[in-house]
């Protein structure tokens, strides 16, 4: 990707830079394109879909996917092998906790529940963080254990459906002040990433992702960098949570593990490579946005829902081979005759 | 000079915990006698009996996340693949198959899924973590559909006998289904450490580069690895399948964190290709002791979910952790 | 040797004008059974470039990482401006203690850009320390006084070649403006203009009252740039020396405890050990799109060296012969038995080429895995009977080797990291040699490698070619090729640049080719 010395006429040296920067991790541009189609084709199958009125509900339904993926997105950007499992049960712990705990407790006030539920996140993503970035356990089994332990305490608490009554969470699946709730999380957290990428972890994040020795050896304090980008991974899965509590209206442990599957596949998709220090949340949010729409029109065209299971599988299985297959790198060993 | 053997002392100590898998025998016959003074008939011949045959299930169904994990890799599609097993035999049964058809056909396909599980994660070098959840859930959700999930179907008498903790061999008080495992463990702890594909497998993980370097070919030991993972985990969904009498929806989902904690706590690591089947023995034995444990003592399936995961942690912590940053300047 | 010791006994007396900034007493370092530093002292002045000299295995390495605060030392004293430092406990402390280290491997982050690099670990986590367009200027700045010309700011440096990668170390480090800048090696890649440049900019922070650390294995480096030397040899500092109080003979001496860096000159048997067949050709291998084709040819019997300044194409042309990777062009043909092309590793080892790998740790060692199987296992077929694998045998092949090369190790089915590197390198050429090859090839076998398994090595490696086996060794020691090559392969821009006969190889003269200058004589 050879940039050669662009002059651009009345832009000064640093916007071109940003437009550069910006450019430059285009990949996420293949699941735009795909959007767009998926879009054309829900319409075709279905017109009501595009209509004004059904819009607030499907970003409402999107919301949890996107934020799902995006909540995984920092452990895979901060390498070393980076990924998060357990964000789909923390989303289902949050929103378990927030119907038995919190609004069934009258204690569903957003301006306490918001606050404790987006600590609870951060709290378990730096336990995470504190596994792979100090004491430097395989993030796989680190996260997955902990998948283990979250998933145990969510059965614990809600063995059985637990549903809500109409609460302010409903708002943000459908309309608020106006405009579609999901503005609210899902436009937020990518405002916040477009700040975020001005500051100064952002560049140790993908430093310590791209080559942590090289990293570690120029001053850089990785553990730091990785517990920092986990934790920031379990507050986005506590939105995520709010954001599904929106639109399941109940506390249901049955929902969250399929967003295992569906957070990676949006990852993939949205052309974040899993081996850190490259990617952002457009692509994963993107990537999202294909997969609900995915099940949206399988819905629409009334296929079996076991088979939406199957088209889960095999999207995470197209776009990683596909991705892997387009961008790469590695030399191999010529051994094999 | 103290620090000096003191220093010698634990690389001692981890050198024979490396050898031989003490620590795990010390916890399964702690476990063991936690049992006998918790629990009334824990230490009877059918409770015994029980124990063995669900150890049998789960160290057949972990034969393959052991040789997985050995080479680096990990396998969450072994849950999908039992249930697949599972409901195909009693739907097969149900159409009158005969057993061997139905175990042809089913190992038949579980080869072609971990086949493809070990082609694509090494060819394309993507995470076995990620196809084998997306291949699992492609298979799972063909065969629910294609089953429609509910599935009454039947299975022959003497193959309920088989798997049933009453049964005999040859007069002596071992369950059937437990002889069957100790077979593949006999066979498979011959393969691994006796033949020259047990040390192409043990290259691959140590360092696959260096493997690759010594002629061996990767790539066939991780298609090979991978569909030996799928055919022991549809093995272990024919054998529910006979336990429980029928289809059931989710009847493999313990098993992503069973076997895998199966492994850890037998003592394999995750990195690095150390390990064996035999740990992974001792390591089914310590856990379906500790589930009769917790069970008796009245602990719901999510607390011992959980107690698993710590304990997970618990055993990485021990012998699973990466190299520090400083040490790889 | 006199002049010597009393030029050490002087260096260690109390620096009574200027300032002492750095003082290293006593240091010693272990590795699980492995001592890397034994007991390491010596003192660095205010304005003076302080040259180590040692080779590999000697604990230089070990010594940097302690500098740079990687490892901390089980005994010893650092002091800084004579106060004892024991916060130095990561590469950030001693940044901030005004110690500022290139380490020997190059380490950059590939997809970021060249001037994300050269500012890399300057901004802290919270806030930046410098606006863009400061940090852009003063980059541009310290490339331009290191390089001729500077190259896009914005280029990722993945694409960048090898030399500009370190140049960004280097220039990374400058842009600290530190106290004490500790450079390991890192001149190993550099071309002569960035060198030269290199070399006026430590005279300017020599002349500022700044100190550097140089360590270097080239005798030609230090002469020019060393004020004083300290010599490491297998962990222990054994004497410091003022500029010119030792003749390369002496600091020879010093650096091995021997005559010779190598070997004693050999008799030169080439006329009885080089045979008429040839064994291995090249047809016009490009070793780079639009570098010129090699044509070689190898011979039975024979000692050949690959040498160049890092990432000159020769690693790659070895490895091109070994299979292992692809040429741009042309293809290897092996002619052992009638013609055959290599296109594979699979194929070289078939036809009688073997490789030793460069990166032990990466590359050849199976490090879970006992001292038998890292043996055995390419050549394992040999071993079985009905399908099983017979220790026994393996163990009675590899006892062969044991006895050639002195392989020094408790029991074959202990782990091979119980062994000490050397060991571990002669185990690894011990699995190639069972493999009986026409043509063995060896990527920096003694990189890391004690003295005592480095001779091993070499009287192998002689036997070898004097039964028959065509040995083709690339080498970053250039008296290893003045001593035992029959002739050298000089790579210079992924091109085959000179090829200089046993009688033309001096160590003056090898240099000069890597660097294009003409040498005279």
């Amino acid at each position: 990707m050879a940039s050669q010395s662009l002059t651009l006429p009345f832009v000064g040296a640093a916007w071109r830079d940003r437009i550069l920067d910006g450019l430059r991790d285009n990949t996420y541009v293949f699941a735009l394109v795909l959007t767009v189609a998926l879009i054309i084709a829900n319409t075709a199958v279905l017109p009501a879909f595009a209509s004004w009125s059904q819009v607030p509900s499907e970003l409402g339904t999107l919301a949890p996917f996107a934020l799902a993926a995006m909540a995984s997105t920092p452990a895979i950007l901060s390498g070393g092998g980076g990924i998060d499992l357990s964000i789909a049960p923390l989303m289902g712990l949050v929103n378990i906790i927030l119907v038995t705990g919190l609004l069934s407790h009258g204690l569903g006030n957003p301006a306490i529940a918001v606050p404790l539920l987006l600590l609870l996140g951060g709290v378990i993503g730096a336990v995470n963080g504190v596994l792979v970035g100090v004491l430097r356990y395989p993030p796989v089994i680190a996260t997955l254990a902990v998948y283990f332990v979250l998933g145990g305490i969510d059965l614990r608490l809600a063995p059985d459906p637990v549903s809500t009554n109409p609460n302010w969470t409903n708002q943000l699946a459908s309309t608020l002040w106006h405009v579609p709730g999901t503005i609210f999380t899902v436009g937020v957290v990518l405002l916040l990433w477009f700040f975020f990428r001005r500051t100064a972890y952002y560049g140790a994040l993908f430093a310590v992702g791209d080559d942590d020795v090289a990293a570690f050896a120029s001053g850089v304090n990785a553990s730091v960098v990785r517990i920092v980008a986990y934790t920031l991974g379990g507050v986005l899965a506590a939105v995520a949570g709010i954001a599904l509590t929106g639109t399941i209206q109940s506390a249901d442990v049955t929902v969250w593990p399929f967003y295992v599957l569906i957070a990676l596949a949006a990852v993939a998709l949205g052309g974040t490579a899993l081996t850190g220090g490259r990617g952002g949340f457009l692509g994963p949010a993107l990537g999202a946005t294909c997969v609900y729409l995915i099940q949206n029109l399988l819905s629409a065209l009334g296929i079996d829902v076991f088979y939406v299971q199957v088209a889960f599988g095999a999207v995470l299985l197209v776009a990683v081979v596909g991705g892997a297959f387009l961008g790469r790198t590695a030399q191999r060993p010529r051994g094999a005759g | 000079m103290t620090s000096v053997s003191a220093n010698r002392a634990v690389l001692a100590a981890q050198d024979l915990q490396r050898r031989f898998p003490l620590l795990q025998l010390v916890a399964l016959v702690a476990l063991f006698v936690w049992g006998i003074v918790g629990l009334p008939a824990f230490a009877t011949r059918p409770s015994i009996d029980s124990m063995l045959v669900l150890a049998s299930f789960l160290g057949i169904a972990a034969v393959g996340q052991t040789i997985v994990i050995l080479i680096g890799g990990i396998d969450l599609s072994i849950p999908n693949v039992i249930t697949a097993g599972n409901l195909l035999t009693t739907l097969l049964g149900g159409k009158h198959w005969s057993f061997g058809e139905i175990v042809a056909a089913i190992l038949g396909g579980a080869v072609v899924v971990g086949a493809a599980n070990g082609f694509l994660a090494h060819h394309f070098r993507v995470p076995a973590l990620i196809i084998t959840l997306g291949s699992g859930s492609v298979v799972v959700g063909a065969v629910l559909a294609g089953t429609h999930a509910s599935v009454y179907g039947s299975v022959p008498g003497w193959f309920t006998h088989f798997v049933s903790p009453a049964s005999t061999v040859a007069g002596l008080h071992i369950p059937q289904v437990v002889l069957l495992w100790i077979v593949i463990t006999l066979v498979v702890g011959v393969v691994m450490h006796l033949t020259g594909i047990g040390r192409r497998l043990y290259a691959t993980g140590a360092n696959e580069r260096a493997a690759e370097l010594s002629l061996v070919k990767t790539e066939l030991v991780w298609v090979g690895a991978f569909a030996a993972s799928a055919v022991f985990a549809a093995t272990a969904g024919i054998l529910l399948g006979a336990w429980s009498g029928t289809g059931e929806q989710a009847i493999g989902d313990p098993y992503l964190f069973l076997t895998i904690a199966a492994v850890i706590v037998g003592g394999t690591s995750l990195i690095g290709a150390r390990g064996d089947y035999w740990r992974t023995v001792l390591g089914s034995l310590i856990l379906i002791v500790l589930t009769t444990n917790l069970v008796g003592h009245s602990y719901s399936e999510a607390t011992q979910q959980i107690i698993l995961g710590l304990i997970i942690l618990a055993a990485v912590g021990t012998y699973g952790r990466d190299r520090a940053l400083r040490d790889r300047v | 040797m006199a002049e010597a010791t009393a030029a050490a006994e002087s260096a260690g007396a109390p620096v009574t004008e200027g300032r002492v900034p750095l003082r290293v007493t006593g240091v010693a370092k272990r590795f699980g059974s492995t001592e890397a530093l034994r007991d390491c002292s010596f003192e660095l002045r205010a304005g003076e470039v302080h040259a180590i000299l040692g080779e590999n295995g000697s604990g230089k390495s070990t010594l940097v990482k302690i500098l740079a605060g990687v490892h901390r030392p089980d005994e010893g004293v650092l002091e800084l401006d004579g106060v004892e430092q024991n916060r130095i406990r990561s590469p950030r402390a001693s940044i901030r203690a005004g110690i500022v280290t290139v380490f020997q491997e190059v380490l950059v982050v590939g997809q970021r850009s060249l001037l994300d690099n050269v500012w890399l670990g300057a901004d802290g986590l919270v806030r930046k320390h410098r606006s863009q367009a400061e940090k852009r200027q003063r980059a541009r700045a310290v490339l331009d006084r290191l390089l001729e010309e500077v190259p896009d700011l914005n280029e990722p440096v993945k694409n960048l070649p090898l030399s500009l990668r370190q140049a960004c170390c280097v220039a990374r480090a400058l842009l600290w403006e530190p106290k004490i800048l500790v450079l390991d090696e890192s001149t190993s890649a550099l071309d002569v203009a960035t060198r030269d440049n290199l070399f006026t900019i430590l005279n300017e922070l020599r002349a500022g009252g700044r100190s550097v650390v140089f360590i270097s294995h080239r005798m030609d480096e230090i002469e020019e740039i060393g004020d004083r030397v300290t010599v490491l040899r297998s962990g222990v500092s054994v004497a410091t020396l003022d500029r010119g109080a030792a003749t390369a003979r002496e600091l020879v001496e010093l650096m091995t405890g021997r005559e010779h860096l190598v070997t004693e000159r050999r008799e030169h048997d080439a006329r009885e050990r080089v045979r008429d067949q040839i064994v291995l050709r090249t047809r016009g291998v490009r070793v780079r799109p639009g570098a010129a084709p090699i044509d070689v040819e190898i011979r039975a019997g024979e000692l050949v060296g690959l040498a160049g300044l890092e990432g000159h194409g020769q690693d790659r042309f070895l490895r091109i012969l070994g299979g292992v990777a692809a040429p741009e062009e042309g293809e290897v043909v092996c002619t052992t038995r009638g013609e055959a092309v290599i296109t594979s590793a699979r194929d070289a080892v078939r036809q009688g080429v073997t490789y030793v790998p460069r990166d032990r740790r990466t590359e050849s060692v199976f490090e879970s895995r006992s001292v038998l199987d890292n043996f055995g296992l390419p050549t394992q077929d040999r071993d079985r009977r009905a399908g099983i694998i017979v220790s026994r045998k393996t163990e009675r092949r590899f006892r062969e080797y044991v006895d050639m090369l002195h392989i020094v190790f408790g029991r074959g089915r202990n782990l091979i990291t119980t062994l000490s590197g050397g060991n571990q390198q002669k185990v690894i050429t011990a699995r190639w040699l069972a493999a009986n090859p026409a043509v063995l090839l060896l990527n920096d076998p003694t990189r890391g490698v004690d003295i005592g398994a480095k001779h091993d090595i070499y009287r192998v490696l002689v036997d070898v070619a004097r039964s028959g086996v065509a040995v083709v060794m690339l080498s970053t020691e250039v008296d290893e090729h003045v001593e035992l090559m029959d002739r050298v392969l000089v790579f210079r821009e992924g091109e085959l640049a000179a090829e200089i006969p046993r009688g033309e190889a001096t160590r003056r003269r090898l240099v000069a080719n890597f660097f294009g200058e003409r040498h005279d004589g």
